[in-house]
């Protein structure tokens, strides 16, 4: 039987190795991904897990289950941290040159539409601010609800809204601009 | 138009823009009158068809793996996978090499460090320092 996150989280806060090891297993794949997806980079998505992991580990005394659950606690820690990292550096994805590279998928031609219609989304999505990326990236990427990104963001529901809607809109006009016919028109 | 109506046909626009055209997705409690605002209203229709397009661009780039080509990669999109034990194996593997490397490589929790053996136990020698992200004055040498 799998323990669940809220279980091995009183064990990590007592210092058990091994329930940390295992509570570690159940969130990394989810946390990887949206650490990718806010930072556009695996290599910085690996090192802002890490970092964030790190502090789940030294301060899981701190965590309060009756402010939340474990993967939201976390999940705030690691946007927090990728948000930090963001400000750092700036991603090189120009859009024309996602527009050109080759689908890896196998099936053919939806499959190709669908990886080039993500790769243009992509370079859109490096041209965000990281806040507008993160709120993307938990909405549409991880179905959060409105509450769960203000949670994440330490925002309200209200604003996320609006960010969210900024979001869209601009990586609407983004996209625009980057369909073929309007290239030359920035 | 009433103040009434401004403030649903607004409120109306607001969801689109946030929200999307998923309805599934939009507040419970405003869903239905947001429905029938826009089916009413040309213009919000046409923002609704709008909304769709960049939904479609989202569903496409959040239903492609991201991490794809890296044993990071197989190991995350193998614990989504039901039934890919060797890949949900892999994935283990990974997470766990993660967790070793904090719990031995954090000096703030001293009182824990004993599970080296127990998650590095499967890895050989030669390239258990590969697992370790962070490396150790030792490795650094190494590299």
């Amino acid at each position: 039987m799998v323990d669940t996150p809220a279980r091995l989280m009183v064990r990590v806060a007592g210092g058990d190795a091994r329930a940390f090891t295992a509570l570690v297993s159940q969130l990394h794949g989810s946390m990887l991904r949206i650490a990718t997806r806010v930072l556009g980079d695996r290599t910085e998505a690996e090192d802002a897990l890490q970092a964030a992991l790190t502090r789940l580990w030294t301060e899981a005394a701190r965590f309060d289950p009756a402010r939340g659950s474990v993967e939201g606690w976390f999940r705030r820690i690691l946007v927090n941290q990728c948000l930090d990292r963001r400000r750092r550096f700036r991603i090189v994805a120009p859009m024309e040159a996602a527009a050109t590279v080759p689908s890896d998928l196998p099936d053919p031609f939806e499959a190709s539409v669908a990886n080039a219609r993500a790769r243009r989304v992509d370079a859109a999505m490096a041209r965000l601010n990281p806040r507008q990326r993160a709120a993307i990236t938990l909405f549409h990427g991880e179905g959060a609800s409105m509450a769960e990104i203000a949670a994440t963001l330490d925002s309200t529901p209200k604003a996320v809204e609006g960010l969210l809607a900024r979001s869209r809109i601009e990586l609407s006009r983004l996209l625009a601009s980057d369909r073929p016919g309007n290239r030359n028109e920035e | 138009m009433t103040d009434t109506t401004d403030f649903f046909h607004d409120r109306a626009a607001e969801i689109i823009a946030a929200y999307g055209s998923d309805t599934a997705r939009w507040p419970d409690v405003e869903r239905a009158t947001a429905v029938t605002v826009i089916a009413a209203d040309p213009a919000l229709t046409a923002a609704l068809v709008a909304a769709r397009g960049l939904d479609h661009d989202l569903a496409a780039w959040a239903s492609r793996p991201v991490l794809a080509g890296s044993p990071l990669a197989d190991a995350a999109v193998a614990m989504r996978r039901p039934g890919s034990v060797m890949r949900w194996a892999a994935g283990g593997s990974v997470a766990a090499s993660v967790a070793a490397a904090i719990i031995l490589l954090t000096p703030a929790r001293v009182a824990a460090p004993s599970v080296a053996p127990v998650v590095l136990s499967h890895v050989p020698d030669e390239t258990a320092f590969a697992q370790v992200f962070t490396p150790t004055p030792d490795e650094e040498r190494i590299l």
